[in-house]
């Protein structure tokens, strides 16, 4: 028990660590970028005295030290900030976003998933025959799709010709569930696709692996179906690596939101954030970073937790969690 | 046996592969709950697509176009306005009248007239308009317009006199302007979430980066609006602004961010694509603070190194042109000065030779992060190193480029468009960006604003454009107009822009 207390603070401190270095190193690239926040609101014909009332007045004629004290003093009591352009509280431009943007990022993790697991088991079922060879050419093939290329013919077929899904935009969940649905499965499978590719190559040769291990013969000469065996053996030993890959993909789901997002005109975290830096809008940057590390650190302990699960006979616990 | 043959009979577990077979067909499935609206489905509604997304609803706050195109004439009104041809117009000042010193204005205000928070407009609001606008805290974009007034004083309650330091003939005219706003005391801190105005429209929601919606105003002073509804929708991606004109979920876009892409809209019947004048701009900018600048010798070489009618034809966008001087040709004192550099490297090269230039010379060209002038911006440098100056382009973004050129002056030259209207007066300026110092210049803008008289104005106006002809303190290259993509049905959308606006009262479906 006190072991248990001990890891479960180091986890804590360690990735507390890891938000405040982050935050820091966002906020000294955002101040090191040229560029200032009040040149970009007030634009081409502002005098210089109109830019210096806008400094004080967005308190950026305070020193650097003190300003990012000030923003970690009020992150200590769950507030974000304010924004410089928007003049709302950060937390609010923040969960507007994430209402279109965790929807998508699950819909199109869930896609990846559904479609990249089983192709790969299918595949390695059928290693070296036709429809192998023919399925991991068609999986190169996705791979090397940019996400924004496949979001445009996405759109030219599905919206613009064939009329099934809306071109772009959302309609809020305000309009009822479908509508909503409707809206983000064009850019979910835009986002899904590139990745459901690399799942699928992941899983057929973890499959592969698993099905050369000597407890497969043993199991089949138990008496065991084909069937039962690869439910039951197969699919649970050949899912820890592939989880690692769905890990290492969440990241990248996050940020290649912001092209797809532009490409449909959703309006997500991953505009918010480009938006943000174009305007030099420190805070929100700052909150979009902190966000992004939570995802991250929530995920890899919850996926740890899923392998620990899976695979009960790897020691999660020795030498502290891993991140 | 080896593991190989042992998988090779093995199927994918069915539960597995119904969950696939769902996946892949799922698009399809659900095309049941489609339904793409083509027709506008409710005349009372019209969804406009803009460039730029406003980052607050207060005009007098920030200059963004975004913001301006929103509320222009539909949320806010000024004592005065400018119709689609720049002319001036009375709006919330049913008239005026002017001293002949050009110092004083007493205008005669609208009666009966409420904000949409029911606080009633008069003199008292024209002058805390005013008075706010000028006080130090001001951030407003054009704080030096009202810095210039001397004082504001209430004869009566719909009778306003405003005093002038010193005479300023645009002054009329940029009371039209967004910036001077009539603002209700009880309401003017919160005008950027929630702005409240005089005008044809009310505000009633806005999302950030996406949308903004109103409302009309049933208990408007004037001619009420046709439409119940108006939204205009921003857009980043001009791909993702066509796709929801196509998809009909946008009525009609003025302003279409990528004219190159209208060509598509005119064989389509449900579209009109008409092109406008605007105030647009293009300019080689030099830093006529730096050597070699400081050359006039240079500058006019530069003029005569640039094939500039060859440029504006690359462009490929209809109706691009030579310009010819610091105003677009919707001002009706624009003079085209563009014939007097015609393209003649031989002269330039003569130029820069005398200017003591060596071939060679290494110029910085900072390029913003705009369509136009990335593309420019290499023919910029491929006509100079024809005349022996080695280009060196720096593409930035858009903040480091305010902060690099406008903040510190740190550039050679670089590429943009000038987009706001009458802003001829920057070159009056010589603490602004390119550094240009001409008395002559000086002295011509300065008997322009004291002058109210039309025919002087005009004269003084083209004396400028020639001055500035002569001086190349920038090399003007081109004007672009704007494109309108629009459904066939629309009627009273604005074709031309005289400044950032889109008044939509008038606007109304065709039956």
């Amino acid at each position: 028990m006190m072991l248990k207390n001990q890891t479960f603070r180091h986890f804590l401190l360690s990735r507390l660590a890891l938000v405040l270095i982050a935050s820091l190193v966002v906020f000294a690239s955002m101040v090191l970028l040229p560029g200032d926040p009040a040149e970009v609101l007030l634009g081409v014909d502002a005098r210089p005295d109109t830019i210096a009332t806008l400094h004080h007045k967005l308190g950026l004629d305070r020193p650097l030290p003190e300003r990012y004290l000030h923003w970690l003093k009020d992150m200590a009591t769950g507030d974000l900030g304010q924004s410089y352009s928007y003049s709302i509280p950060v937390s609010q431009l923040l969960s507007d976003r994430l209402a279109v943007s965790a929807p998508l990022a699950g819909m199109a993790l869930g896609l990846a998933v559904i479609l990249g697991v089983p192709l790969g088991l299918f595949a390695a079922a059928r290693k070296g025959r036709a429809v192998d060879v023919i399925l991991m050419s068609g999986i190169q093939l996705t791979k090397a799709m940019p996400d924004f290329w496949l979001a445009m013919i996405l759109t030219s077929i599905f919206a613009l010709t064939l009329h099934w899904f809306p071109a772009g935009g959302f309609p809020g969940w305000g309009q009822g569930i479908a509508h909503g649905v409707q809206a983000l499965l064009l850019p979910a499978l835009a986002l899904a696709l590139p990745q459901a590719a690399v799942l699928a190559r992941f899983s057929r040769s973890s499959a592969l692996q698993t099905l050369q291990a000597p407890f497969i013969l043993t199991a089949r000469a138990h008496g065991l179906s084909r069937q039962a065996v690869l439910w039951r053996h197969v699919l649970p030993h050949s899912l820890p690596p592939v989880l690692a890959v769905i890990s290492l993909q969440i990241p990248l789901l996050l940020s290649g939101t912001i092209i797809v997002e532009n490409v449909f005109d959703l309006h997500g975290t991953g505009s918010l954030l480009l938006e943000a830096v174009n305007q030099r809008d420190i805070p929100v940057v700052q909150g979009c970073v902190l966000l992004v590390v939570l995802v991250v650190i929530l995920e890899k302990g919850l996926l740890q937790w899923l392998e620990s699960r899976l695979s009960p006979w790897v020691n999660h616990t020795q030498g502290g969690p891993r991140s | 046996m080896r593991p190989s043959s042992v998988i090779s009979g093995w199927r994918l577990p069915r539960p597995l592969a119904a969950v696939a077979l769902c996946a892949l067909t799922l698009a399809p499935l659900s095309m049941a709950c489609a339904q793409p609206t083509v027709a506008p489905a409710d005349r009372d509604r019209m969804v406009l697509g803009v460039n730029i997304s406003p980052a607050t609803l207060d005009p007098t706050s920030n200059p963004s176009e975004g913001i301006r195109i929103v509320t222009y004439d539909n949320i806010f009104e000024g004592l005065t306005r400018l119709d689609e041809q720049g002319r001036l117009q009375p709006l919330l000042a049913r008239s005026w009248t002017v001293s002949p010193d050009g110092l004083d204005y007493s205008f005669t205000l609208q009666p009966d007239v409420t904000f949409h928070d029911g606080h009633a407009f008069d003199c008292e609001t024209v002058r805390f308009t005013l008075n706010r606008a000028a006080a130090p805290e001001s951030v407003n974009p054009q704080k030096q317009v009202f810095q210039n007034i001397d004082s504001v004083t209430c004869p009566s309650a719909l009778e306003a006199h405003v005093r002038l330091r010193t005479p300023h003939g645009s002054f009329l005219s940029e009371l039209a302007w967004d910036d001077a706003a009539m603002l209700s005391p009880t309401s003017a801190a919160t005008n950027g979430l929630h702005p409240i105005g005089t005008g044809p429209f009310v505000f009633s929601s806005w999302k950030r980066g996406e949308s903004v919606t109103l409302e009309r105003n049933d208990h408007y002073w004037g001619q009420k609006a046709k439409l119940k509804t108006v939204v205009f929708r921003f857009f980043s991606d001009p791909m993702a602004a066509a796709n929801a004109l196509m998809d009909g979920q946008v009525d009609a876009y003025p302003s279409f961010p990528a004219p190159e892409m209208a060509e598509h809209f005119t064989t389509d019947p449900r579209f009109v694509v008409t092109t406008g004048l605007a105030p647009f701009k293009g300019l080689l900018a030099l830093n006529n603070r730096r050597k070699p600048f400081r050359d006039l010798r240079v500058r006019q070489a530069l003029a005569y190194a640039l094939d500039r009618a060859g440029m504006a034809e690359a462009l490929d966008i209809p109706g691009s042109r030579v310009l010819g001087s610091h105003m677009s040709p919707e001002n009706k004192d624009y003079t085209d000065f563009s014939t007097l550099y015609s393209y003649d490297p031989q002269k330039a090269r003569a130029l820069l030779k005398e200017a003591g230039v060596e071939p060679g010379t290494r110029l910085r060209l900072l390029l913003p992060p705009i369509g136009y002038a990335r593309a420019t911006g290499e023919l910029v440098a491929a006509y100079l190193e024809q005349v022996g100056i080695t280009v060196s382009i720096v593409q930035v973004e858009w903040p480091a480029w305010l902060s690099q050129v406008f903040g510190r002056h740190d550039f050679d030259m670089t590429i943009i468009a000038h987009t706001e209207p009458d802003d001829i007066g920057i070159y009056a300026r010589s603490d602004y960006y390119f550094g240009y110092n001409s008395p002559t210049f000086q002295q011509q803008y300065a008997a322009y604003e004291n002058t109210a008289d039309s025919t002087a104005r005009h004269n003084l106006a083209v004396a400028m454009q020639q001055t500035l002809a002569h001086d190349v303190p920038n090399v003007f290259l081109f004007f672009i107009p704007r494109t309108n993509i629009i459904r066939r049905n629309i009627t009273g959308l604005w074709n031309n822009l005289p400044l950032p606006a889109c008044p939509m009262a008038d606007v109304q479906w065709r039956p």
